[in-house]
């Protein structure tokens, strides 16, 4: 053999020697790797699972993803021949024909769009921002924006008055309602409204204005779940009362009857305070919708949607027939839409006393009295709309892109409007679907977004039965913008999020089939990658912090008392909560446990847009940030505090209000400023 | 030239050899048949009894497509029955057994062969096996004792015959299995103990957790066979008095609110069903009292039937069709082996559905912990009408409440027991399953839990393992 044949030989045979020097031990490390961060022993090894598909910015999470449209909500024109979509992943109202079932028009709008409604002569659409506090007006003609009007933060659910003069935007973030001159076109009052309120209706003679919270009173664990139904004099513009709904939240949405005998609302049933032992007989979450009767007694009742071994999550807009006879209710959950006959409601309503009504609010049985069918939707109903001669029904399926069309006279599909969106189902996109459908829990009783709205947390406090019954309740976290933040868990026993939504989870929370591995790795995928925290325009609008927040940043980052004496490492703000995250992911304890908690340290959280994450501490029982030190911040062992004057405290708590999203970059940043100087 | 023509053609040839032989060595499919238990006519006297399915002679065949002709599948036991396929189509699990003096056992026959394997071996008849997800199966095993006679319990195992374990251990008699889709169980069961009751449909997870009320009959009618369930989300079964029988249904969704009378026959007229093709049904009946059972298929939309198949001599029950059907969800079992007790909460012992808001009768204070032959325990409630039981594992047991003196207000209702580690909840003694708890803590629940335990000497020890997600 030649000296040649030989090298040419030799080459080969090194390069897999050392390829099977490198594959067997490394293999069985990759092999440990994965055992350690899915908490089993069978996950495929696929790198790109985890280091691929986590990827959440730069030119490779540019090219993994795909600029969706994901549909909300919509108007239509008088004549029904035109659908005004708000697409809110691409920040734009599209033009739909209806009749041809094809986008004419796309029109640039505000950041994160929520809602749009049109004037009653059609010729403008009113877009409210959610991301960018503020509403526009699209001139449909011109399809331009003629006008940017500021509201509270976070505006979502709009309303016209009834002679056409004012716009009523609801805020979600800062639970008011903005009063906007539509002669001036500037907001002119803004009124208190609940908490996180999105749902809006106009009594059908214009006095009455509704507006539907979706996080409860905040309470001490234990105390009943209300959430507020704020109702506004639109004569006087003033808050004339606010109705508590007793065992519910989340009520994203309402509608009048055209009669105005009854107001609608969709709501969900948390059962937070019963041990979450079990799935059976509804005793995690039931879904349903409140009537507010707006004659007689004035009661407020509620009706499930649910059955005993079929539930319809996540109810969102609420909708009711032209003629009066039937409301529509879309479960985002269950990709369906429920018909509720409305005579056979007003005549439950009439024949039972308030008391058996409100019993029967916990039977899953009742429905059979009037609901009239489940139709069939896309993936993720949200908005719908009613043609004016009431023959067709409207449903954005948010998560495929489309306008579900429903034939109200048969309630049969008809074929959908495809908005137009990418067709390649995204790891991540699959991992939205998955999050928001409510398949993966035992009868389809909950989704991950039921407990996470908005991707965020509920605002609500569970007791998970984790050791025993009435042990160690826990507060939601948040799950927006946790890559690069783990472990997870307030006891930080989860290193991924692959191990906390994986075979555990099944057993004690979803108590169904464990997500498929490609499942796993679509939903751990979307979480990681695909929620944003929004700006924190309320509390950092410009980026700039003010005097008060810069003086609570130098408490933040004292390393001495007001007395002269160093701080212990330990007692220092800024050592467990470094920024960009504003956590060390180091274990500590701050003097909160309970007797009802076990011994365990706590996760440090990061402090990331905290402002929108009460209530406050592993188990929520701080309502503010304040609180935290205020009332449990013991001999400061949740940092030294307790040698502050009260007015240091209050700027400690204007910095930490300011923090924003550590992943907002600074050329957005840019972009908000030159907004906000606009 | 010549010879390479002639290597041509022998290579042709030795090709066409190789696949001849290889197609001679595949199995053939048994796709699209059905399997059906005969049961000779001399043991007709126990149709309808639930013990038919043991009657020496009893034979599995496989009926071919398109015709009469049955084909016996189990010419090597004197009795077979009870065929399942699995979810690919491709076995069959069914209970048999080889000589008079031996005991039912679970069997599974490779359909395409006729390749068995014996899977149980008890020493009582194993009857019933069902296929579950992920190779496991469950069966119905006699566990009569001296105390209680007559009563059997559900087992489940892995198909390779380890890991057996009794799943059920209320003193109830189970017939017929049926995996739901939803991964539960369901089996029609009676009360054998302290005296007999009515058939119920009840459904519990695989490893016999949350056992409870899915249907039951009105009053004057019986449930006489188990469920089958179709794509459409219905449930149809066979149920009957006095004077008649029906072939009837409920919706998964609501069961206990949708029951439909599919068609009616003469008493004992309809015995049991199958699915089908296309949401139709097999059913097992007869035409007349004095005729054998016969199999058709019924057609639920419109209750019509069309004869398949009769066999002279026998009566015909219990067909499936070999197909691939939809597995059922493998539901995560929260039971820890190791763990000596479980966990049962009541929210409200004084609250009886809406008929607690029409009267006002006395408040119960406590509860009576019945086992099988002495009270287990008395405990007071909470004000708000809570209890917390920590209750030794796999035990029968009663509940019923009682006043300050002790006088009983309301009787001994279902038999329960938990399961190793079972986290179990009610709203109140009566409600049933369909109203969903009242969003309040228990007071119960901020104490430790009163210990149940029916042995003295059994140490139950803290329950400590974290079950959080």
């Amino acid at each position: 053999m030649s000296i040649k044949r030989k090298k040419l030989l030799f080459v080969p045979g090194f390069v897999l020697v050392i390829g099977l020097l490198i594959y067997f031990p490394g293999r069985k490390h990759a092999r440990e790797h994965v055992n350690l961060m899915t908490a089993v022993e069978d996950h495929p090894l696929k790198c790109a699972s985890c280091h691929l598909h986590m990827i959440d910015k730069g030119p490779i999470a540019s090219w993994l993803n795909a600029d969706y449209y994901s549909p909300l909500n919509m108007a239509i024109s008088r004549d029904g021949n035109t659908l005004y979509v708000v697409a809110q992943d691409a920040n734009e109202l599209m033009v739909v024909d209806a009749l041809k079932k094809k986008v004419i028009q796309h029109i640039p709008v505000g950041k994160y769009p929520h809602s749009v409604i049109l004037s009653e002569d059609g010729a403008s659409a009113f877009v409210s921002n959610q991301w960018a506090d503020n509403v526009m007006i699209v001139d449909l003609a011109s399809a331009s924006v003629t006008d940017t009007i500021p509201t509270g933060n976070g505006p979502s659910g709009l309303s016209l008055s009834i002679d056409q003069k004012y716009l009523y935007v609801v805020n979600t973030f800062s639970s008011d309602l903005t009063v906007i001159n539509l002669e001036r076109k500037t907001e002119v009052k803004r009124l208190s409204a609940g908490n996180n309120p999105t749902g809006i209706a106009l009594s059908p003679n214009g006095e009455k204005l509704y507006v539907s919270s979706r996080r409860a009173h905040m309470v001490p664990y234990g105390e009943p779940t209300i959430t507020d139904v704020t109702e506004f004099n639109t004569s006087k513009n003033r808050v004339s009362a606010t109705m508590e709904i007793d065992e519910a939240y989340l009520m994203e949405n309402m509608a009048f009857t055209p009669e105005g005998d009854l107001a609608l609302i969709s709501l969900i049933r948390p059962k937070n305070l019963v041990p979450m032992v079990q799935v059976e007989r509804g005793w995690m979450m039931n879904h349903g919708f409140g009537v507010i009767e707006q004659t007689g007694q004035q009661r407020i009742i509620q009706f499930l949607l649910d059955e005993p071994n079929s539930y319809y999550s996540d109810p969102f807009d609420i909708l009711v027939s032209n003629d009066g006879k039937r409301a529509f209710v879309s479960s985002s959950g269950v990709n369906r839409i429920s018909v509720v006959n409305l005579d056979s409601i007003r005549s439950l309503l009439q024949n039972y006393p308030e008391e058996e009504l409100d019993y029967l609010a916990f039977d899953l049985s009742f429905s059979r009295h009037y609901i009239e069918k489940r139709i069939p939707t896309g993936a993720s109903p949200k908005g719908m709309v009613i043609s004016a001669d009431g023959s067709r029904l409207y449903v954005a399926n948010q998560l495929d892109d489309q306008v579900g069309v429903i034939d109200l006279n048969t309630f049969e599909n008809l074929d959908p409007i495809d908005l137009g969106g990418p067709k390649k189902l995204t790891v991540a996109r699959k991992g939205r679907q998955l999050f928001v459908n409510a398949g993966g829990t035992f009868q389809n009783q909950y989704s991950c977004y039921t407990c996470h709205p908005d991707y965020h947390e509920d605002g609500l406090v569970y007791n998970m039965a984790g050791k025993d019954m009435g042990r160690n309740v826990t507060n939601v976290q948040s799950l927006r913008e946790i890559n690069h933040t783990a472990p997870f868990k307030w006891n930080g026993k989860n290193e991924s999020v692959y191990k906390q939504d994986g075979m555990r989870f099944s057993t004690v929370l979803t108590r169904t089939e464990a997500f498929s591995f490609p499942d796993l790795d679509a939903l751990a995928s979307f979480i990681l990658t695909g929620i944003k925290n929004p700006p924190n325009l309320m509390y950092n609008p410009s980026g700039e912090l003010t005097a008060a927040q810069l003086r609570g940043k130098e408490i933040f980052d004292r390393t001495v008392d007001n007395y002269g004496n160093e701080i212990p490492e330990k007692g220092r703000c800024v050592t467990c909560h470094p920024s960009p995250y504003y956590s060390n992911f180091s274990f500590e304890d701050v003097g909160t446990l309970s007797e009802s908690d076990d011994t365990i340290k706590f996760d440090t959280p990061h402090l990331n847009n905290i402002f929108a994450s009460a209530p406050y501490l592993h188990d929520g029982r701080a309502v503010t940030l304040e609180e935290i030190w205020t009332k449990y911040g013991g001999r400061d062992q949740h940092g030294v505090v307790n040698d502050m004057t009260k007015m240091q405290l209050n700027d400690l708590i204007a910095y930490l209000n300011s923090l924003g999203s550590a992943e907002l970059e600074a050329k957005e940043q840019e972009v908000l400023k030159a907004e906000i100087k606009n | 030239m010549k010879l390479i023509k002639l290597t041509n053609i022998s290579s042709a040839v030795l090709v066409l050899q190789l696949l001849l032989f290889l197609s001679a060595c595949s199995d053939g499919s048994m796709e699209g048949r059905i399997l059906l238990t005969e049961v000779p006519q001399n043991g007709s006297n126990e149709i309808g009894s639930n013990n038919h399915l043991k009657v020496e002679g009893a034979r599995i065949v496989a009926l071919l497509p398109g015709g009469n002709t049955a084909v016996n599948l189990t010419e090597n036991f004197i009795s077979a029955a009870s065929p399942a396929v699995s979810y690919d189509g491709e076995n069959m699990l069914f209970s048999a057994k080889k000589e008079s003096t031996d005991h039912f056992q679970i069997f599974e026959m490779k359909l395409s062969s006729g390749k068995v394997r014996q899977i149980t071996s008890c020493e009582e008849d194993c009857t019933n096996p069902i296929y579950l997800p992920l190779g496991r199966f469950a069966f119905i095993r006699e566990v009569a004792s001296e105390k209680v006679k007559n009563s059997n319990a559900v087992f489940t195992g892995m198909l390779d015959g380890t890991n057996i374990q009794q799943v059920t251990f209320s003193p109830q008699r189970f017939s017929s299995l049926t995996a739901l889709n939803d991964g539960r169980i369901l089996s029609l069961v009676k009360t054998v103990y302290p005296e007999e009751g009515a058939p119920k449909l009840l459904v519990m997870r695989p490893d016999g957790t949350k056992l409870e009320l899915f249907y039951k009959s009105d009053v004057g009618t019986q449930l006489c066979s188990g469920a089958v369930e179709t794509s459409s989300e219905n449930l149809f079964f066979v149920e009957g008095n006095d004077t008649e029988s029906r072939v009837a249904s409920v919706s998964y969704n609501l069961p206990l609110h949708s029951h439909k009378i599919i068609m009616e026959g003469e008493k004992n007229a309809f015995l049991s069903l199958g699915s089908y093709l296309d949401d139709r049904l097999l059913l097992s009946y007869k035409k007349t009292n004095s005729d054998n059972y016969i199999l058709g298929e019924l057609n639920p939309v419109d209750g019509t039937i069309r004869e398949l198949y009769k066999s002279e001599g026998y009566n015909v029950i219990g067909a499936v069709l070999v197909q691939a059907y939809q597995r059922p969800k493998n539901l995560p079992s929260e039971v820890q082996p190791l763990e000596h007790a479980g966990l049962l909460l009541c929210q409200d012992i004084n609250f009886l559905g809406i008929e607690s808001l029409k009267n006002e009768s006395e408040k119960a204070q406590k509860i009576e912990i019945l086992g099988i032959d002495s009270t287990l325990a008395v405990v007071d409630v909470e004000d708000d009408g809570s209890f917390y039981l920590k209750v030794e594992a796999n035990m029968p047991f009663r509940v019923q409440t009682l006043s300050a003196d002790n006088k009983v207000i309301n009787g001994p209702g279902s038999w329960y027991y938990i399961r190793p580690n079972e986290r179990r909840a009610c709203v109140g003694c009566h409600t049933g399953p369909e109203i969903s708890p009242f969003n309040k803590q228990p007071l119960a629940v901020t104490k430790n839990p009163v210990i149940i335990k029916n042995n003295s000497e059994l140490k139950l020890t803290k329950n400590t393992k974290d079950y959080e997600h």
